[in-house]
């Protein structure tokens, strides 16, 4: 096998990652990584690295036994997690017709978190319908679900803004429920997988915002990023129904639509709170996932129900445009299945909070009297909207900022934050977060027009 | 070592630090779609890692003959240096990814790289 992908692998060897996964674990530390209890990194790299190898090896399978004219990807293709580096999955090909895909740890991280999150969210709304509550009261404990939801992803969001890097979501799901989130997160990176495959076998070589038609609408990126979706989700589908044949499993139907749409969402609900500008070269989520759903044609209704108050709890995190319910937050410390990073307390996600959905102009003059002359000079001109000189000194060298002001390329808040902080020694005497917030504000409100749909 | 034009080598030696960051993290990544959008430093910074995590095997190439070569060859110009390093690092990390890491390396100057403990 390895002499027909010998670039591939060759390719692997220097991004550290071994031809083979030599390193073994325990179902006791599998257990911990999938429920994003796991503090040892060494065991978190070597599950994950696992996770990935076998997900695409089970593709792999699929595909020679089911589409034989397909089957010629199984020598072609070697699929690994890179340990390092910020969320991603890619593919590279090579001279030899041998390909690489990679996805990253930090994906893996988010798909683990998120289908915990999603199968907490029916565990306890579930809970709350089935107590013996009058109706009024079932629905409020139904509401209070979604707000803990909704809670859990703005404390991802908010992490993920403040730090650059979405922080551990620490869970304590029931054993069958545990059971069922697995399912749907190793259901989910095969989803990622699958999609990457789908790529190499329709060509799509680069990304391009050009129109897809003439008439405008999608871009051709766009269109390729929908069509991947749809060949990786048929492909899941596929396997996942041969799994199902098990007496007493989930149908391989229900799990693979899960798994697309935790694998779509984990990537992208979070795109509108962290990026100050998107790229036109992946649709947003709910677009894709609209496409998604017309494949099957007939979703239950509960399940169309849960989606619905998962993404009801998305876009209430999502919203720092609008102060955040204080009563929440307690919520992620008091529930017994929920849990944070212990670094980042309740006071420290309020503080947080307050830098990122207060109002603009009051925090401005809060922070007002902490600034330098170089600080006071650089608020005013990004309150001018004087973009390129505002940035200049976060924006060097010239190519950094012609690539923060390019309205093409998606920017993360964290991008900016990182530059103001870089940079808040010399322009504040106060808190250099709350400088570095402010300032990536005020440069966002003139930097997100960039994107016009 | 051949000794010839190499375009390619010369190409990189005109781009900026961070685009060559960026050409980098392209040869080891890809350039093709991925799952989600990417931000503007996030090549950057990804090359940025991996270089940090290989600077030992890069020590371990370029601190002893190679370094020599550079110092005491006599009067070798930006492009043949380059060509030297490249293809001290070829082997280990293949074309492109040896002429980029080159560049970017003696740009960074190897008496940085190697005259830190142990060296």
């Amino acid at each position: 096998m390895f002499a027909s992908m010998t670039l591939a692998l060759e390719q692997l060897e220097r991004l550290g990652i071994p031809r083979q996964l030599e390193a073994s674990y325990s179902p006791e530390d599998a257990i911990s990584v999938l429920r994003g209890q796991a503090r040892d990194s060494t065991v978190i790299d070597v599950v994950h690295g696992k996770l990935a190898l076998n997900a695409g090896g089970r593709l792999m399978d699929l595909l020679i036994r089911d589409a034989g004219e397909l089957g010629w990807l199984r020598e072609r293709i070697s699929v690994r997690t890179l340990l390092f580096g910020e969320s991603s999955a890619s593919f590279l090909s090579f001279s030899d017709d041998s390909h690489a895909i990679l996805v990253s740890r930090a994906l893996q991280e988010s798909l683990v978190g998120m289908a915990n999150l999603l199968i907490y969210l029916d565990v306890a709304t579930g809970l709350a319908k089935i107590s013996s509550l009058r109706r009024r009261k079932r629905q409020k404990a139904s509401q209070e679900c979604i707000g803990r939801v909704t809670a859990a992803l703005r404390y991802l969001l908010l992490g993920q803004r403040m730090t650059g890097r979405a922080p551990r979501t620490p869970m304590a799901l029931d054993e069958e429920s545990f059971q069922f989130a697995g399912q749907i997160a190793i259901g989910a990176v095969m989803f990622v997988i699958a999609h990457e495959i789908a790529h190499i076998v329709h060509d799509h070589t680069e990304s391009s915002t050009q129109a897809y038609k003439e008439e405008g609408g999608a871009s051709v990126s766009e269109a390729q990023e929908l069509q991947a979706d749809s060949w990786a989700l048929g492909l899941l589908m596929r396997l996942l129904s041969i799994d199902s044949h098990e007496p007493g499993g989930t149908p391989g139907t229900e799990v693979a639509l899960w798994s697309a749409f935790t694998a779509i969402f984990a990537t992208q609900i979070t795109e509108k709170a962290i990026y100050v500008r998107r790229s036109r070269t992946h649709p947003e989520a709910w677009a894709r996932w609209a496409v998604l759903e017309k494949q099957v044609p007939e979703a239950e209704e509960k399940a169309d129900s849960l989606r619905l108050a998962f993404m009801m709890s998305a876009a209430g995190a999502m919203s720092f445009g609008e102060e955040f319910p204080d009563e929440l937050w307690p919520s992620l410390q008091t529930d017994p299945m929920l849990g944070i990073e212990e670094e980042i307390n309740l006071a420290k996600l309020r503080y947080w909070d307050g830098l990122n959905s207060g109002p603009l102009d009051q925090l401005v003059s809060e922070t007002d009297s902490s600034l330098t002359a170089d600080g006071r000079a650089l608020v005013g001109a990004l309150r001018e909207g004087d973009l390129a000189d505002s940035l200049g000194g976060i924006g060097t060298p010239n190519p950094r900022l012609e690539r923060i002001l390019d309205p093409s390329l998606a920017l993360e808040f964290s991008t900016l934050k990182r530059g103001f902080g870089k940079i808040s020694p010399t322009h504040t005497t106060g808190d250099p977060d709350a400088f570095a917030v402010v300032a990536t504000r005020l440069a966002a409100v003139h930097l997100e027009g960039g994107f016009s749909p | 070592m051949s000794l010839e034009p190499n375009p390619a080598l010369e190409l990189y030696i005109g781009m900026d630090d961070e685009t060559l960051l960026a050409e980098l993290e392209g040869a080891l990544l890809g350039r093709g779609p991925g799952f989600g959008p990417s931000d503007v430093d996030q090549a950057v910074r990804f090359a940025s890692d991996w270089l940090d995590q290989r600077t030992e095997e890069f020590r371990q190439l370029l601190c002893g003959n190679v370094r020599v070569r550079l110092e005491h060859g006599g009067g070798l110009d930006k492009l043949t240096d380059a060509a030297v390093v490249a293809d001290a690092l070829q082997a280990l990390l293949g074309k492109p990814t040896a002429y980029i890491v080159a560049v970017i390396l003696l740009r960074r100057g190897l008496n940085g790289l190697c005259d830190t403990a142990g060296h």
